[in-house]
């Protein structure tokens, strides 16, 4: 090494760390949001750690109720809560199918094999720079999970999609209060848009002429089945505010279903909505 | 070796503790950046090539734990890394009180840099959890004056194991 570098060494080092860096932005940039291999190692090699305190975590929350609950109470209220989460969804989606597809034959076939399709998964990590954007769950491709799944929470209702098996175990799942989504809906008089996140807990709904009287504050949200993402019928949110501006489109804010504070447990729906509708 | 165990177990240590704030509350991981105490605990204690290095490690690894562009905590916590160590190498930082306003300065900057990184590389308006982020170099500070001592008294075992 040349000896005006031998008496730099330390910013050598630092230029060439800021040098490492920089090659990362740029060949991350094109991807957006998909990572690349390099980043899927980096959170493989973390992730078990987060898996293992959020189990730990968990473990202590249900020996903390287990003890201070009449222990076979809270055995059988567990297992009847798991129960109602698959009956909900059932349900959900049931109905979803019913309103869509009636007069399907097959629909019956259909319906024997949702349960086996529901996956029950829990929320193992939050997107750090924004909590509404996504969140980590712990089932991955040794679960058969695949991108563009849809997920729900506990009642059945529209959390988001997966947009990403960051590992072999986890999966990343893009809410639909992040800006970069969306999700083509419907309200109760079939009048149709897409909702994007507002990166604030909340929804936008878009594509509603200035003209529409028939969208109105207080009115549900389900999913149109118009994307090919998600399948139709899913409860999404309800319309808080709507404002007609001197605008072409109406500034429509939607609240969610699904509550932030509640989204421990997940269940991803592994058919592929466009195989069935 | 020593050294390699001892940035393996101060790496690990501080991913237990953001998952567990993480659980507690998602609104932790705004108001304290516990990757830059990792930062910030190695450039001070072992000077600006360590500081460098962790921050790179802990960019990435607070960068692979978020959607976006991977790079963008690694490049600002390089950099505050780097400062904190060459800094605190030239000014007296340990006095209480001078400690503080290093670690306030030095946080404030960080986030400043990954501000500006972020909007120029992504172009979106970032999520400031109405304005809960802005306390992030003041709680953080604050935090230092827990965690620190804990990385000390765990750096201090270390060895004996």
């Amino acid at each position: 090494m040349p000896s005006f570098l031998k008496k730099k060494k330390n910013l050598v080092i630092f230029f060439c760390l800021i040098f490492f860096q920089l090659i990362l932005l740029s060949l991350q940039a094109p991807l957006g949001s998909e990572s690349s291999l390099f980043e899927k190692t980096v959170f493989s090699i973390f992730s078990p750690v987060q898996n293992g305190v959020s189990s730990i975590i968990r473990g202590i929350g249900n020996f903390w109720k287990g003890y201070f609950s009449l222990r076979g109470v809270y055995k059988e209220n567990k297992s009847i809560k798991r129960e109602v989460f698959f009956l909900q969804l059932e349900n959900r989606l049931i109905r979803g199918l019913l309103d869509w597809s009636a007069k399907e034959s097959n629909l019956k076939d259909i319906l024997k094999d949702i349960r086996e399709n529901i996956v029950f998964t829990r929320v193992i990590g939050i997107d750090l720079t924004n909590q509404y954007k996504a969140v980590v769950i712990n089932r991955g491709l040794f679960d058969g999970i695949k991108k563009d799944m849809i997920v729900l929470d506990k009642f059945g209702q529209l959390v988001g999609r997966v947009i990403e098996l960051v590992a072999l175990n986890e999966s990343m799942v893009q809410l639909i209060t992040d800006s970069g989504s969306g999700v083509g809906v419907r309200n109760q008089k079939d009048i149709h848009g897409v909702i994007n996140g507002n990166d604030e807990g909340r929804c936008i709904l878009k594509y509603i002429e200035g003209t529409e009287t028939g969208v109105n504050v207080g009115d549900t949200l389900v999913t149109s089945g118009f994307d090919h993402i998600y399948p139709p019928g899913i409860p999404v949110g309800k319309i808080i505010s709507v404002e007609t501006a001197d605008e072409l489109f109406q500034t429509i804010l939607v609240e969610p279903f699904f509550k932030f504070r509640s989204l421990d447990e997940l269940a991803v729906i592994k058919i592929d909505p466009n195989e069935i509708f | 070796m020593k050294h390699f165990l001892k940035i393996t177990i101060a790496i690990i240590s501080t991913v237990v503790l953001f998952s567990v704030l993480t659980k507690i509350s998602p609104a932790f991981t705004m108001i304290f950046n516990i990757f830059n105490l990792l930062v910030l605990y190695f450039a001070l204690e072992e000077g600006e090539i360590y500081g460098a290095v962790m921050g790179s490690v802990g960019g990435l690894i607070q960068d692979s734990f978020s959607i976006g562009v991977f790079g963008i905590a690694g490049t600002s916590k390089t950099i505050l890394g780097f400062l904190a160590g060459y800094i605190s190498r030239r000014i007296n930082v340990v006095p209480r009180v001078r400690r503080v306003i290093f670690i306030f300065v030095m946080l404030l900057s960080e986030v400043l840099l990954w501000m500006f990184l972020y909007s120029f590389v992504i172009s979106e308006k970032f999520y400031t959890a109405k304005g809960l982020f802005f306390l992030q170099p003041v709680c953080t500070t604050a935090l230092a004056f827990i965690v620190f001592p804990l990385f000390k008294k765990l750096m201090k075992i270390l060895p004996k194991l």
